[in-house]
């Protein structure tokens, strides 16, 4: 590790204005004033391998109030509670993992949302302040964040960035505290800290931006930057998930799926890939969808991660949360606004979600979820598609064993279930399985499509299924939920004391009730509870018979032929079934009757 | 006439013996008898050790079985001859237009079912996993203002 630390003053790396030792603070830039704004400190060390960042410390907001937004982002004594002093730690992503995940106590946390930015959460009970993420996704000129301690706000009206990304998936906040502006009330003030991440053009590193922004209300004048970290890429080589390109695994067919059966590494596939990465199909977690009262176009889904965990937590915050202050409460708010609850247990979502776009989250969302854990932020097109494609199924005896009745083909689909696949149609070519689904209806669709060796392809057949669980919130149904039974398990296997986070949903549930609410508890079609018990792995599975002929079998009697030629143009050992004799001259019939049976019986040419 | 004699030891079912004959010698003979090409009786002025089974005509230009050896006297020997079909009239089998029943070397289909060959009751299984579909829950919640 390098002892020297360059500072940068501008985020393109390219002039540094200081260098200190490690362990030692720089400082490169100020807010107007520092003591309420504090100041950021960012470095690379001199093989530009490693970071140090310094915090931001916001002591104060412009009513004089404390402010712990953003400041426990490595920070030091002066922020609002220290977490992890980064000055003397590098910047790696398994310290960025582990600081921007929730403190209990100051729930604080972050998260990296489909690598649009990462965030930092704060709540201040006292003031009743809170920090969120704040959406970006080329929202906002990046030349204006050259521009340390100040941005603007405007619209960018130019060409929309191109934003990297880094991934949402082993980075997963664990508490979000999310205020919404509108829904608050103009006299609140919050504080909002946000994080951006843009990639560094002709700089292998990207950086993330931590901002503070007001709510726009009494005296609040402008926006933040706080801190700056400029992170190399090479330290996100190994955790950013990368397209899996290579041998799919193949099973032991001792595996649980398949029992009794042997495996036959002979024929493993060493071409056999799949593309896009299967990790593409692992965006799992809770929706929230919100939709206005006109259409479900303006529908935002947030996605968390887990299962029993996020209900929990979303059960809480439900339940105990004073998040808003004069606001209303949240509980109310969700009361009120709860129409269905789904579960999606496995679901072929596109390696991305869709792109957010410029849609702000106040403007859109107008609610606020509460410490619900990780999320994603989508505009979601309900409508979803993803594509598996193989590569070539190889086959297996090489001979007429490698077919029907001999040989099957059977592939399994986690919801949609199994289908027999004619294994002269699939062997020796490539599989593609189209998958479609409604997001919002839980209706799944696969198109099962031969892909011929050269390129072209067809629709071999089509399954159709449900993949989602309804899930009761109301009445006698919901003591039926499967998922609050393994919620209200996991909560007592943690805490001992499930009777008060599940006392609490249900009144909720009563709430929603005795208020009348129309409440119209939408649902669609489904499949049943057990669909949580669906695997999730799509396998294709082929089972051909062991011979048990003698060796050299089909050297001494031939393998068959059915082919046409002149006898000459045989070689070795061959049996005609048919031979026209007429040109052979000078033989008698007795001798030309001895050698058509000879040909019959089986000839060595 | 001229008859060549020889050892071949292969499959009879051949077309081409003669370049597979070994220890061949030819010496002068007559045909006893009538004239025939098919099963002929050659006699030769020499003892004829037992071990020799093959034989070329050049007059009948034919190629025979040696089915046996008749020595009468010490010096004479009659070879009772067979004509084998498929040597003599290779050249024209080998320009016979056919179809295949079963082939070894080329010719082959190995995918056209073959009720010869046998197989178990057990079977060889191959699972390959193709990707995932997501590995954990998704919850929707639909909030209506």
């Amino acid at each position: 590790m390098a002892n020297v630390i360059n500072l940068y003053r501008d985020n393109q790396c390219t002039e540094p204005i200081q260098q200190i030792q490690t362990g030692q603070a720089g400082i490169v830039g100020y807010w107007a004033d520092p003591s309420r704004w504090g100041s950021v400190y960012t470095g690379l060390t001199d093989d530009d391998k490693q970071l140090y960042v310094h915090h931001a410390a916001i002591n104060r907001d412009r009513d004089g109030n404390s402010v712990s937004a953003g400041c426990d982002f490595g920070i030091t004594a002066d922020g609002g509670g220290v977490l992890y002093n980064l000055q003397t730690t590098a910047l790696s992503f398994d310290v960025l993992d582990i600081i921007i995940k929730a403190d209990t106590q100051t729930q604080n946390g972050g998260t990296f949302n489909n690598g649009l930015f990462a965030g930092v959460m704060s709540y201040d009970e006292e003031t009743k302040r809170a920090c969120y993420i704040r959406f970006t996704n080329g929202y906002y000129d990046r030349s204006v964040l050259t521009q340390i301690g100040s941005y603007t706000q405007t619209p960018w009206t130019g060409t929309r960035q191109t934003w990297n990304y880094y991934t949402d998936s082993g980075y997963y906040n664990t508490q979000f505290c999310l205020t919404s502006l509108t829904e608050i009330g103009a006299n609140s003030r919050f504080g909002f800290a946000k994080v951006y991440s843009i990639p560094f053009d002709g700089l292998d590193c990207y950086a993330f931006f931590v901002g503070i922004d007001f709510d726009g209300s009494i005296n609040d004048t402008g926006n933040y930057i706080t801190d700056i970290y400029i992170i190399p890429k090479a330290l996100f080589k190994d955790k950013i998930p990368r397209p899996y390109i290579g041998p799919v695994s193949k099973e032991s067919a001792e595996s649980a799926f398949i029992t009794g059966s042997r495996s036959k590494e002979s024929v493993l596939p060493r071409d056999l890939s799949v593309s896009p990465n299967p990790y593409g199909f692992n965006r799992n977690g809770v929706y929230l969808c919100k939709c206005d009262r006109d259409s479900y176009n303006r529908i935002i889904a947030q996605m968390y991660n887990g299962l029993s965990g996020n209900l929990l937590n979303l059960a809480g915050q439900v339940i105990s949360s004073t998040i808003g202050g004069n606001a209303r409460r949240p509980r109310d708010e969700i009361a009120t606004m709860i129409d269905g609850v789904l579960c999606c247990q496995s679901v072929p979502v596109l390696g991305g979600y869709p792109s957010t776009g410029s849609v702000d989250l106040t403007s859109i969302c107008g609610y606020s979820m509460y410490s619900v854990g990780e999320m994603l932020l989508q505009t979601v097109d309900p409508i979803q598609h993803e594509t598996i494609t193989t590569g070539i199924i190889p086959r297996q005896t090489g001979n007429f064993l490698d077919f029907a009745p001999y040989t099957t083909v059977t592939l399994t689909i986690p919801i949609l279930g199994s289908v027999t696949i004619d294994p002269s149609a699939i062997l020796g070519r490539s599989l593609s399985l189209h998958f479609g689904i409604d997001l919002f209806s839980g209706v799944l669709s696969c198109d099962i499509s031969i892909i011929e060796p050269d390129g072209t392809s067809w629709i071999y057949t089509t399954l159709q299924g449900n993949a989602v669980t309804d899930m009761p919130i109301m009445g006698a149904g919901a003591n039926a939920n499967p998922l609050l039974k393994i919620a209200n398990g996991a909560m007592g296997i943690a805490s001992g004391n499930m009777s008060n986070v599940v006392g609490g949903i249900y009144s909720i549930y009563d709430g929603i009730q005795t208020a009348n609410y129309a409440a119209p508890i939408s649902r669609v079609s489904h499949t049943g509870a057990n669909l949580l018990l669906s695997p999730y792995a799509i396998y294709l599975t082929v089972t051909t018979p062991n011979n048990s002929n003698a060796a050299d079998f089909w050297s001494l009697a031939g393998i068959p032929s059915h082919m046409s030629g002149n006898v000459g143009s045989f070689t070795g050992y061959t049996v005609f079934e048919h031979v026209d004799l007429s040109g052979v001259s000078g033989a008698t019939d007795a001798e030309l009757s001895e050698i058509e049976s000879t040909l019959r019986g089986g000839v060595w040419l | 006439m001229q008859i060549t004699l020889g050892v071949y030891t292969g499959e009879r079912a051949v077309l081409d013996k003669w370049s597979k004959t070994g220890s061949k010698i030819t010496i002068a003979g007559s045909v006893r008898g009538g004239i025939d090409a098919v099963t002929p009786i050659v006699t030769v002025n020499r003892q004829i050790l037992p071990f020799y089974n093959y034989a070329y005509i050049d007059t009948y230009d034919s190629y025979y079985y040696i089915t046996d050896l008749q020595n009468n006297t010490r010096d004479i020997t009659d070879i009772v001859l067979s004509r084998d079909p498929l040597q003599t009239f290779a050249a024209g089998i080998k320009a016979s237009p056919a179809i295949a029943a079963r082939a070894s070397d080329n010719h082959v289909n190995a995918d056209y079912p073959d009720g010869m060959y046998k197989t178990l009751q057990s079977h060889d299984t191959s699972v390959y996993r193709l990707g995932n579909l997501g590995q954990s829950s998704i919850i929707i919640f639909g909030f209506v203002k």
